[in-house]
């Protein structure tokens, strides 16, 4: 059991690594084709399955609900290892493993946390239905509208951006309860069946080609009162504690798969000699995107192995890696076309991984830089509450 | 944390002892600024702080020149600090030797003026029976150099050097740019060589240029954050259009951005720094990517200074054009940044397969 070794760091390190030689081999083949929209899932929904097995599917949860409370160096050693061995990422379950539980933890009720909880470690997906079309660096320009009635609401509004919710059991929501409200007074927080009436998911299809979110339309869908976190009006200090949820694993495991990535590029290039390898700019210019990644994967584990989280201190250092590492993959994405601008042409026509391809690397980073809080906004928090400059 | 102890320490003093008007002062020529600086590092034990107390040095670790170069480089303190603290940064390596002993105990009473190679990388001087020719051009020095740590033939192979150019031999300043710093020529004329170690392969000369990175590196960092800082603090206050400057945020993305990229400069001298301390097999390879990644951080924060601060950032008594002069010449010292990535590359093209580049996770 890999749990039994969490008081000795190598041997738990060596113990995931056993087990990961002995359980990947067994994924799936992804049935999708590379140039198909859909997103391959069934990789994910086994590897939750097998981690949940082991008892590795949450462990960052405290131990009252469900979880063995890994402390975050424990953690860093998974997600190394899991990158190392190119384990399949766990993307369609980001909302439901981290801002479904940080949410209910705090705010919920005992019947949420005990109905919801053990629903999300057994691999429920949930979605995140908070942009809307007119709200989106501006969320608290939502205008979603929940109406009670009685022991429910009633939901009316138009969602978007809201990632694998083509694959979600359920959906956290913003919706405005008081109609008369503008800005952040006046929203609500809510727990939203996905199969509900009227709720109609349409994938958006990305510019990388994938549709990887999809619009939500809600029509008169209802939600039973009790599904409500929190008081009417306070939905926006509880989508405070969700944004809050701990993304720096995240970033880890995918700084760490890069890591392994430019790893493996230098190994071939040097390996197979190709020319990019002996040009003296295309070198400098590799040596300078790895030097940012090891930049990047130190500041990413002082902010997780951190021993207190000040709010300002821990937003301004995840804005800092955000904006990093975003812009990284952006540059190396450019970099892998400019040394193979022939290969990079063409799509590929097998149902490998499509994320090896030049052209959907570096067009999936564009999203890098939008996704969760776009790179301009992340430079007002940084010059804003980090510098001190006065605010526009 | 011992280091950053001893660094708050330094920039108050230097904050009080080395102020604006004495910067000032020394970029006008005036030569007693710098000697005050150098004495002030000799009394507080600055300079030989990571040289072990064996070689007459306070035995701390290699951290605490690091983070006091930091500082020298937030205040753009004068050169001759630099050198002198990259042979005790080095001197950590030959513990044990009269090579050793002659930087601690030079640079413990102050005696000791360095030079060291800092342009040219390449060229070597010749020693026979104990004496020194040769030169070399763009060396890093001070006021008042006494003595050279250079490259060595020496009977047809590999040394470095101590040598004594006091009496048989010169140190000749070039006029640079930048002002808080001297860079001369060395001619040895027969010099007396004070103290030699054999170098057959080349480490120990390798090593210097290692340390020489990092302290260049940590230079830059300080200096970074310095221009940064002032940058701030004059958009908080300079006002246009009836605000001030700083609320505007096509400017204030600028200073973001500066933030932003001295993050993981910093964060990447920290790791060469350790590196270094631990004399790992990267050491060379992440100083030169630290110097590298520093260098250009640099250059960019001192660059946008000059230009956030408008019209006063481009005359000669605002301090934008001081620090933005020190970053191009730390850009030049030590192989360009080019030259420094293309090599870094090359090294960890060779340890690509070992499956060990630098920060793997553990094996």
């Amino acid at each position: 059991m890999i749990l039994q070794h969490m008081h000795d760091e190598t041997a738990f390190r060596s113990a995931v690594r056993d087990w990961l030689g002995r359980i990947l081999p067994q994924r799936p083949v992804p049935a999708e084709h590379a140039s198909s929209d859909v997103v391959p899932v069934a990789a994910q929904r086994w590897w939750m399955a097998a981690l949940n097995q082991v008892g590795l599917g949450t462990p960052h949860w405290p131990g009252a609900y469900g979880g063995v409370d890994m402390s975050p160096r424990l953690q860093a050693i998974l997600v190394e290892e899991f990158a190392r061995a190119e384990a399949p990422p766990l993307d369609i379950f980001m909302i439901s493993l981290n801002h479904v539980p940080v949410t209910l933890m705090r705010w919920g009720t005992e019947a949420q946390k005990r109905r919801y909880l053990p629903e999300v470690r057994e691999g429920a997906v949930w979605c995140q239905g908070f942009s809307e079309p007119g709200a989106g660096s501006d969320l608290a320009a939502l205008r979603t509208r929940a109406v009670r009635d009685g022991d429910h609401y009633v939901i009316n509004g138009h969602k978007i951006w809201s990632s694998f919710s083509m694959y979600a059991d359920r959906a956290i929501l913003l919706a405005r309860t008081d109609p008369g409200s503008t800005r952040h007074s006046g929203i609500s927080f809510f727990l939203m069946d996905m199969k509900a009436p009227g709720v109609d998911v349409r994938p958006v299809r990305q510019a990388n080609g994938k549709s990887k979110f999809a619009e939500l339309f809600l029509t008169d869908v209802h939600i039973p009162a009790v599904d409500r976190v929190g008081d009417e009006g306070q939905g926006w200090a509880v989508a405070q504690t969700t944004l809050s949820a701990e993304r720096g694993l995240y970033s880890l495991e995918n700084s760490e798969r890069l890591h392994r990535a430019m790893e493996i590029f230098l190994r071939e290039a040097v390996a197979q000699g190709r020319p990019w390898a002996r040009d003296s700019r295309l070198r400098a210019r590799f040596a300078e995107l790895f030097a940012r990644l090891q930049s990047i994967r130190a500041l990413i584990r002082d902010l997780l192995f951190a021993e207190d989280h000040d709010g300002a201190g821990t937003m301004i250092a995840a804005a800092t890696i955000k904006i990093l590492f975003s812009e990284l993959r952006r540059d190396y994405g450019a970099f892998r076309i400019e040394v193979d601008p022939v290969e990079s042409v063409y799509i590929g026509d097998d149902t490998e991984e499509l994320s090896a391809n030049p052209m959907f690397a570096s067009l999936t980073s564009f999203g890098g830089m939008i996704g969760g809080g776009t790179n301009d906004i992340m430079r007002n928090i940084i010059a804003e509450r980090g510098l001190g400059l006065p605010r526009g | 944390m011992e280091e950053e102890f001893i660094a708050e320490a330094a920039r108050d003093i230097l904050a009080r002892e080395f102020d604006r008007v004495r910067l000032h002062a020394l970029y006008d020529g005036d030569g007693a600024v710098a000697d005050r600086v150098w004495s002030l590092a000799v009394e507080m034990g600055w300079l030989t702080a990571s040289i072990p107390e064996a070689s007459g040095g306070l035995g701390l670790p290699p951290d605490v020149t690091l983070a006091l170069l930091r500082e020298f480089g937030r205040c753009a303190a004068p050169g001759a600090l630099l050198p002198a603290c990259v042979a005790a940064l080095w001197a950590g390596r030959v513990e044990g030797t009269g090579l050793a002993s002659a930087i601690g105990d030079g640079l413990r009473m102050g005696t000791l003026r360095l030079a060291m190679p800092a342009l040219d990388l390449c060229s070597r001087i010749d020693i026979a029976g104990g004496r020194a020719t040769g030169r070399l051009h763009g060396a890093i020095g001070g006021s008042g150099v006494t003595a050279a740590l250079l490259p060595a033939w020496h009977g047809g192979e590999g040394a470095v050097a101590l040598v004594d150019l006091s009496a048989d031999g010169t140190f000749t300043p070039g006029g640079i740019w930048d002002r808080t710093r001297v860079i001369g020529d060395i001619a040895c004329d027969n010099s007396p060589v004070i103290a030699i170690l054999p170098d057959r392969d080349g480490v120990l000369f390798d090593d210097l240029l290692t340390a020489l990175r990092l302290a260049i590196a940590a230079d830059s960092v300080g200096g970074m954050q310095a221009v940064r800082g002032m940058t701030v603090h004059y958009m908080c206050e300079r006002e246009q259009f009836g605000r001030a400057i700083g609320s505007f945020q096509a400017l204030k993305h600028r200073v973001a951005n500066c933030y932003v990229g001295e993050q993981a400069a910093t964060k990447n001298f920290t790791l060469a720094s350790r590196a270094f301390a631990a004399d790992a097999r990267d050491a060379a390879v992440l100083a030169r990517m630290a110097k590298a990644d520093a260098g250009a951080a640099y250059l960019r924060n001192a660059e946008e200074s000059l230009l956030l601060h408008g019209g006063v950032g481009f005359t000669w008594e605002f301090d934008c054009h001081i620090y933005l002069k020190r970053a191009r010449l730390n850009a030049a010292v030590a192989s360009s940044e080019q030259e420094n990535w293309d090599s870094a590359f090359a090294m960890l093209g060779a340890m690509a397969g070992e499956a060990c580049l630098p920060g793997a996770v553990a094996a």
